[in-house]
């Protein structure tokens, strides 16, 4: 955001969300201490979990005071408290968009970025600056571009991707970047503002900060309410709407509304002040890779008995620099190359737009957007409608995302290999399956090539048909290629090795990271 | 609402004739589309609908027409009680003329045939509209138009659709209640036709009061068990929608679905009963439909399978029954 904007953010956004407070009390007949109080205890329950640092222990202050001043307060005192929280929320959200950052930042970084990926020397790097690769080579971007861009410059866009892991954000970043756009606003984990050098960049370039550990209802209010004012001065913004990076490895589908709900109340805000740009629309984004950094965790995790796994991960393998270093030196070495594609736009309704911004519906009528939420010409304020309305949203999205679902070597052999392995043994559930390891007997590849190209045929019909997406390298490859190419990804860079080939038959070493490998194949009616 | 809107009924059958009689009770005006002109004529000339509803007056606020274009520029909300085969034509139709600010009730009790849709994706499929929401209870129509006390469920995921059909069903005599679970109210509106064929062809049989209270009562125990698989609330399988629905139809010989099932155990044909009712019944429809919805969630439902049999592979009766309870 720019500083003018951020200035106002600052004011806006806290006179909005203490309105809401006091809107909210009037229609649910509380008194402003009980709320301040209920916050009060989900902050020091977030405090006492958390490892001291600065931050932490000037929050633990804060709220202290805040107990004794609420112990002791009267109405006044509470307003005055409400106000404090609000503004040190936004002052923590807020970020910033610095011209000079992003000129350095658009000029070194798809190459430092490349560096990474290549087995160059420092020394070797500033000499042949100027000759390095770019990783935009690696990079490519398919599906509705065109239109993206289009739209882009007469509404505000919210660009949805898939996550799988965390080097989605810079990647995405950089492809916005090679499709002409200033940074998107971007509500990052506060936990990676912890490194210094990172954390300069993403305040400098719009980042704003989203600290998920935080649950109590005046700092979601505030986030939401920044994401708001942001699209409504025409800030194109990126959610990752499944929230988190997806564990199991399958297609997200069971999308937050939180932030995504922000673009509806933008929109309605946009009618009623009469924005000259009052349209937004959504674009998901489907991203995938050859090999996933941090897969091993993430299906650990997903694994684990119901209700033990994570929501936030910070100790994973992008946290560790040699595991980086060496995915990365691995990929380009593989020659691997990162998908994104763009699915169609959607309205804040959930209806699909063409490449005018013309809203359409299933028979292809135009649709005047603004009826949703007029009655009798006048509009008509109803959360509870605008949260229908996310929800229709939210599944739009996950249409495209199953419909653009980037599908490789890998994922086509991992699939055929735990289908054949589970017919092996149909009495087991998942849990048990994945932990058989040493007695998974191998699959012939003979048999497993034959699975392989009825699938393949399935596929390449789906795909035909717009409901899944094969890139150009995989869709008219032999089921032999396929099997040669999953097998080079599948034995390079993760610990074990998670499929492998000894005499006429396919192994595995990990059974769960051969079923999240597969994951991204489910729910398309595949199986055998 | 704008007192200037009418409210548009889409379907002059007997039960949208009903609603639309319902509706002019709180004074709104109601624009009934029809495609029988004959129908059309007798409404607005002499106020009745002798078709179904002989010596029985329509009131003065109901208008018919033929022009689905004119009921949906002068409706902000519409009723569509159309037999599930010609509800999603109908609703292609009509969408040409609709837009975003409209609400659309569905008060058909089906689900369509080969599709396997409930009749709100359908409006959803065929429309621009998502203001959608199913109206479904113990509602005999004849009894309606009789003003014989009764209450009703209105089911939309939107709460101003659910307070805005209340203000305009709610009467001294006609209750609506509201709830979010449109699947559920959707599917327990067309199970309930399945068992009330079920009752039918027990009372053609005179099986007598144990049989017909066993299949009443393993049908609201299949309704419940495919409607957890699908997603819908337990509770409506206990409400008006559920239980209520169940009572009335499988209980009343106004109920088609009923006579349907009495002619088949009277000993008549599949075809002879259809004749003999010639009206749409739902109930057919919704064995087949329900049967698949039960394959794909993996859900055993013998009572359904039996009437599969029966409808749909030609199975004798008898055996079909003394085979349900041996499950």
């Amino acid at each position: 955001m720019y500083d003018s904007d951020i200035r106002l953010a600052k004011i806006e956004v806290t006179a909005r969300v203490i309105d809401n407070i006091y809107n909210s009390l009037k229609e649910d007949k509380n008194s402003l201490d009980v709320i301040i109080n209920e916050n009060l205890f989900y902050e020091r329950k977030r405090l006492k979990e958390e490892r001291d640092n600065k931050r932490i222990i000037e929050d633990k202050k804060f709220w202290k005071d805040v107990n004794k001043r609420l112990n002791v307060g009267n109405e006044k005192e509470f307003e005055f408290i409400l106000e404090e929280i609000v503004k040190r929320y936004v002052s923590e959200i807020t970020g910033h968009f610095s011209v000079p950052v992003y000129k350095f930042a658009t000029m070194v970084l798809p190459r430092a970025l490349s560096l990474m990926l290549n087995p160059l020397s420092i020394k070797k790097f500033i000499e042949e600056f100027p000759n390095i690769p770019s990783l935009e080579n690696n990079l490519h971007i398919s599906g509705e571009v065109e239109t993206f861009k289009r739209l882009g410059e007469n509404a505000t866009i919210i660009l949805t991707p898939t996550h799988i892991s965390n080097l989605d954000s810079p990647l995405i970043g950089l492809v916005i970047y090679m499709l002409g756009f200033n940074p998107f606003l971007y509500g990052a984990g506060l936990n990676l503002f912890e490194n210094p050098v990172f954390s300069y960049f993403m305040h400098n370039l719009g980042a704003y900060t989203v600290d998920r550990k935080k649950k109590n209802s005046i700092y979601k209010a505030t986030l939401k309410e920044y994401s708001i004012f942001a699209l409504e001065r025409n800030y194109h913004s990126l959610f990752f709407p499944g929230g988190t990076r997806a564990r199991s490895g399958a297609v997200e589908n069971k999308l937050k509304k939180g932030l995504l709900g922000t673009g509806i109340k933008a929109y309605i805000n946009n009618l009623v002040n009469n924005k000259e740009k009052k349209d937004i629309f959504i674009f998901p984004l489907n991203l995938s890779y050859q090999l996933v950094l941090e897969a091993e965790t993430l299906i650990d995790d997903f694994l684990k008995e119901s209700g033990q796994s994570r929501y936030i991960i910070d100790d994973d393998e992008s946290s560790k620099l040699e595991k980086m270093a060496l995915f990365t030196s691995k990929l380009i070495s593989l020659d691997s190359q990162i998908h994104f594609r763009i699915g169609k736009p959607i309205d804040v309704f959930g209806n699909y737009v063409n490449e005018e911004g013309v809203s359409i519906d299933n028979r292809g009528r135009t649709i005047n957007r603004s009826d949703y939420i007029t009655e009798n010409g006048k509009i008509v304020f109803d959360d509870q409608r605008d949260a229908v309305y996310t929800q229709k949203l939210a599944n739009t999205i996950e249409k495209e995302f199953h419909r653009n679902n980037i599908i490789l070597a890998n994922n086509i052999v991992s699939f055929a290999t735990f289908e054949m392995f589970k017919m092996l043994h149909p009495t087991l559930d998942i849990y048990k399956l994945v932990r058989i390891g040493n007695t998974f007997r191998g699959i012939p590849i003979k048999k497993l090539s034959e699975f392989i190209d009825s699938i393949m045929t399935k596929l390449r019909n789906l795909h035909n048909d717009k409901k899944i997406y094969l890139p150009p390298e995989v869709i008219d490859l032999n089921t032999l290629d396929i099997i040669n190419i999953a097998l080079k990804f599948g034995s390079i860079y993760h610990k074990y090795d998670y499929l492998y080939r000894r005499g006429d038959k396919i192994y595995s070493e990990d059974l769960s990271l051969l079923f999240y490998y597969h994951n991204k194949l489910t729910g398309y009616g595949l199986e055998k | 609402m704008n007192n200037n809107k009418s409210v548009g009924v889409i379907g002059s059958g007997s039960w949208g004739t009903a609603i639309a009689q319902l509706i002019s009770r709180n004074n709104y005006k109601v624009l009934l589309w029809g495609r029988d002109n004959s129908v059309i004529d007798d409404i607005n000339k002499n106020h009745v609908n002798s078709k179904y509803f002989k010596g029985i007056k329509l009131s003065k606020n109901i208008k018919a027409t033929v022009s689905l274009k004119e009921v949906a520029e002068n409706s902000e909300v519409i009723f569509m009680v159309i037999p599930s085969v010609a509800f999603r034509i109908i609703s292609q139709k009509l969408g040409n003329y609709l837009n975003g600010s409209h609400i659309i009730i569905s008060a058909t009790k089906g689900i369509e045939d080969n599709s396997f849709s409930p009749m709100s994706n359908i409006i959803e499929e065929e429309t621009p509209v998502k203001k959608i929401g199913a109206l479904s209870g113990p509602n005999l129509s004849k009894e309606i138009m009789m003003k014989h006390p009764s209450a009703t469920v209105v089911a939309s995921d939107f709460e101003c659709v659910i307070n805005k059909i209340k203000t305009i069903l709610n009467h001294k005599l006609f209750n609506v209640y509201g709830s979010n679970d449109i699947i559920g109210v959707e599917l327990s509106g067309a199970y309930k036709n399945i068992v009330a064929i079920t009752s039918g062809i027990s009372t053609g049989k005179n099986y007598g009061v144990n049989t017909f209270s066993y299949l009443i009562t393993e049908g609201m125990i299949e309704m419940r068990k495919l409607g957890l698989a699908m997603g819908s609330k337990e509770e409506t399988v206990s409400s008006l929608a559920g239980i209520g629905d169940l009572i009335a139809t499988c209980t009343s010989p106004l109920s088609r679905n009923f006579r349907f099932g009495k002619a088949l155990g009277e000993g008549k044909s599949l075809e002879d009963a259809k004749k003999e009712i010639n009206q749409t019944i739902e109930g057919i429809f919704a064995v087949k439909s329900i049967n698949h919805f039960a394959k794909i969630h993996n859900v055993k439902l013998p009572l359904l399978s039996t009437m599969h049999n029966i409808i749909y592979k030609g199975k004798e009766i008898d055996e079909s029954i003394e085979k349900l309870l041996q499950v």
